[in-house]
């Protein structure tokens, strides 16, 4: 039988303990949350059975804690520990201390709760986790004031650097590419790319726009639009180039190159009503009829253009006779090696550059097959009558029949020329006199209008000079018809030369054979693009810095 | 009545005025025939700039006009309360009716700054001519499409949560009385609990002690805990139940009932920190972007103009 005196100890509202004392007895004393406990303690955190108080074999009071529960004696976890005065019980929630018996106790036990369950609205068990955004840590103006402040040091102060601080550091300096390379709008322009990490060789101060004499310290040599000086410096003012050469947008599209010349050419009456030059804004659209270039002298400017639009002037004045139809013709043309059909480019080669033709000459292209071999008739010797001078061609003649008519007086046979020519000079004057008058009259055949030099040019006579009263009229035939625009033949290899120029049937030399406006905007259509045509701009076929050929344009007109 | 302020504020004043904006630009980008082709730096792409730079100065403004509210307010407050009699020069009113009738409202600025913004898509987006890039200028861009979509979704979350919110509040007030029901339920429920065998007694209080309203990002965005300790108590209650002897079963529901009447309310409080959440969780997206977008925005301008 034990005997206890149970103190349950509570506090009142101003924290002083308040005891209420319970008389238990027993075999054993049970302490739990159960009804049959003698020590009753209710709290969840106390099981329904958690201790019991008995006496051991030696008949000491000892606690002993019940299957699953859990008791803590002075600190430490324990199965069953004896209750001597002093020892420290923790039974859930509430700490048991055994103390001092007194009367006739057993044990005298108080029981306190140490850890009750906060009671308070602060400590509300489902408020301990944060109920709002900023309660998890987040903030607007630390993310905002991080990101801000790390584009504000790589994008806008790092760049700047190399152009403010020329001593800076050589990381910096050598860094400075990829620093910079941030700033770049778009891909540099192909001819470009090789600088395009030394941005200060075009933009050399800060917030000024590229000077036009950081593009000629390397462009030296680019042409006005416009010759005239004064009209240029009127038209186009303080016009830099980077305002049509975007160096920073990749390769520039045709579309745009078309819109820049549009924007003055399409309405260029408008702005300057002197002009010639007619309003064009799409090659499918309103450009005008090709003006040819027909050469009237040797120099390169000597020119006039004639649109194509007035055929009776289309005559082309080269001093030459020749008819295509007949080099041309199907079942060829008489040669030393019989019939030869020719075909265009057995004349006609390309030039290096793919874009024109190698000029025709006498010795390379009608001389080479031997057809117009320049021997004497019949044939006295190898030798053949000279070609491209007049003066020439006389001397050759004399110095033929002079060798003739002075072998003739050492053989003693007579002079071809008559018994009665040159009476009163001696044998060998009389010789050269004959030698001379054989020679005129022979170049009096060859100077004929319609054969000899004849057959191929035109033959002017000279009548102030009796020596050589004949001149072969200057040969000037037109390479370059399209003056102001670039043509490439090469590029056009896949139509017949005949497409275009239909020469199969030209008889004469005079007979221009430029093909219209018309032809070209079979295949190609301007701005719009069109299915199964050529998207052409203005540059595909002008050049805006090409002063010169403009000029003669201008002059023409 | 959310819907009517910011969308529908004064007869759709600032919707009007953006779609003519956006109008006007879209016209001019598909007519222009400028010289240059259509890119930032051609008049028009320098026209599209500086417009997009003012509308962004403006939508800027919103942000200070908004912390600005509450101070105006209080000074309002405060020289009512000093000189409630103080006589108040006849400018002042008409600047002050000017104010009133002309969209200085928090809710104009805030419809101007939806509208505007929304107008800036299709501006800016002009304003590159579509030529993008890895560089500075596309990154301005991409922080401004950004904040723009956040503060899109901003829209969206202001004319929808605080309809949910208040049909999920309803007729308990507010979300602290919510939780002081709840704490009120769990100490009930240890209570009840306590007649009842350790393994019941354990789910209660761990169901106490264990259920979080809130929590991390994560948590608070999708009203989620998981393994919930109410949910669970009330789940394992049940099975428990069955195993009572026939005198528990009274005190059994009682205690059966109060654990699902806390169950409902913690959802209810966790649908409230998740409306809440989401609610203010695209600001902390739309501020940082907009103040980065303002940092891209001048280093931009800056590097075009450092390099012209």
């Amino acid at each position: 039988m034990i005997r206890c005196l149970f103190i349950q100890i509570s506090r009142n509202q101003s924290g002083q303990p308040v005891r209420k004392e319970l008389l238990v007895t027993g075999e054993a004393i049970q302490i739990g949350r159960a009804a049959g406990c003698k020590i009753l303690l209710l709290d969840h955190r106390v099981n329904f059975h958690h201790a019991v108080i008995r006496r051991s074999d030696e008949g000491k009071l000892i606690i002993e804690a019940e299957e699953g529960a859990d008791i803590t004696i002075d600190g430490s976890s324990e199965l069953s520990a004896g209750l001597s005065p002093g020892t420290h019980v923790l039974v859930g929630p509430y700490e048991l201390i055994a103390e001092t018996p007194s009367g006739d106790y057993d044990l005298v036990l108080s029981a306190e709760m140490v850890h009750p369950l906060p009671d308070d609205h602060e400590h509300i068990a489902v408020k301990q986790a944060p109920v709002t955004l900023a309660g998890t840590g987040l903030s607007k103006s630390r993310l905002a004031l991080w990101l801000a402040g790390a584009i504000t040091l790589v994008f806008l102060i790092l760049p700047m650097v190399p152009t403010l601080s020329p001593t800076l550091p050589k990381w910096a300096a050598n860094s400075q590419a990829s620093i910079k390379k941030s700033w770049q709008l778009g891909e540099m322009s192909r001819g470009h790319q090789l600088i395009s990490a030394k941005c200060d060789l075009c933009h050399q101060k800060p917030f000024e726009a590229v000077p036009d004499k950081a593009c000629e310290s390397c462009h030296k040599t680019v042409a006005r639009h416009i010759a005239d000086k004064t009209l240029h410096a009127n038209v186009f003012k303080d016009m830099r180039c980077g305002e049509c050469h975007h160096e920073h947008r990749g390769e520039v599209r045709e579309g745009t190159q078309n819109a820049q010349c549009a924007a003055c050419h399409g309405k260029i009456k408008k702005q300057n009503d002197k002009t010639k030059l007619p309003d064009i804004r799409d090659f499918s659209k309103d450009h005008p009829a090709f003006s040819l270039a027909f050469k009237t002298g040797h120099k390169d400017s000597d020119v006039i253009r004639i649109p194509q639009s007035e055929r009776t002037r289309l005559v082309e004045k080269s001093g030459l006779k020749f008819s295509h139809k007949v080099h041309l013709d199907k079942e060829g043309v008489s040669s030393p090696e019989g019939d030869t059909v020719l075909e265009c480019r057995d004349c006609h080669q390309l030039d290096k550059a793919g874009a024109r033709f190698r000029p025709i000459s006498m010795e390379k292209n009608c001389q080479q097959s031997g057809c117009h071999a320049l021997n004497f008739r019949p044939p006295v010797s190898k030798r053949q009558i000279p070609h491209g001078s007049e003066q020439k061609l006389m001397v050759a003649l004399r110095e033929y029949y002079a060798t003739t008519t002075v072998g003739k007086v050492a053989a003693g046979e007579k002079l071809p020329c008559g018994a009665g020519a040159g009476a009163g000079k001696n044998q060998l004057e009389r010789a050269l006199d004959c030698a001379n008058h054989k020679a005129y009259v022979n170049a009096e055949t060859l100077f004929k209008p319609d054969g000899g030099c004849g057959e191929c040019h035109e033959i002017i006579h000279v009548a102030d000079d009796k020596d050589v009263p004949w001149k072969v009229a200057p040969v000037s035939i037109t390479s370059h018809w399209l003056r102001n625009s670039r043509f490439t033949h090469a590029k056009h290899s896949t139509a017949k030369c005949t497409e275009c120029h239909d020469k199969t049937k030209s008889e004469k030399s005079s007979d221009v054979a430029i093909p219209a406006i018309e032809k070209c905007r079979e295949c190609h259509v301007g701005n719009k693009p069109v299915k199964n045509r050529i998207n052409s701009g203005c540059d595909n076929c002008h050049s805006f810095h090409n002063e010169n050929t403009l000029l003669s344009a201008v002059a023409d007109q | 009545m959310q819907r009517s302020t910011l969308l529908k504020y004064k007869n759709y004043r600032y919707f009007k005025a953006a779609s003519l904006l956006v109008i006007f630009a879209v016209m001019a980008y598909l007519f222009d025939q400028s010289a240059t082709g259509a890119y930032g730096g051609s008049w028009l792409g320098y026209l599209f700039g500086i417009l997009s730079a003012s509308i962004v100065v403006v939508l800027m403004l919103y942000g200070v006009r908004k912390r600005l509210a509450p101070i105006r307010t209080e000074r309002r407050n405060l020289l009512n309360a000093l000189s409630p009699q103080q006589k108040v020069p006849d400018s002042r009113k008409r600047e002050a009716n000017w104010l009133r009738h002309h969209g200085a409202t928090l809710q104009g600025w805030l419809s101007a700054h939806a509208y505007l913004g929304s107008a800036l898509v299709v501006l800016a987006t002009l304003h590159t001519g579509f030529q993008f890039g890895w560089n500075i200028h596309s990154l301005a861009y991409v922080l401004m499409m950004s904040a723009i979509i956040s503060g899109c979704y901003g829209i969206y979350a202001y004319l929808r949560f605080p309809r949910l919110m208040t049909a999920n509040m309803g007729g308990i007030g507010t979300f602290d009385s919510l939780l002081l029901e709840i704490d009120n339920l769990d100490k009930q429920a240890s209570i009840k609990s306590l007649q009842f065998s350790d393994d019941i007694c354990a789910i209660v209080l761990k169901a106490r002690q264990g259920t979080r309203i809130g929590g991390n990002l994560f948590q608070q965005l999708t009203a989620y805990q998981r393994n919930c300790p109410t949910s669970q108590a009330v789940q394992q209650l049940q099975v428990l139940g069955k195993n009572l002897k026939y005198d528990q079963l009274k005190s059994f529901d009682d205690l059966y009932s109060v654990m699902a009447h806390k169950e409902s309310l913690v959802r209810r409080a966790r649908l409230d920190v998740m409306y809440k959440a989401r609610l203010g969780f695209w600001l902390y997206l739309h501020t940082p972007l907009s103040i980065a977008f303002l940092a891209a925005l001048i280093a931009h301008i800056v590097a075009i103009f450092f390099y012209w």
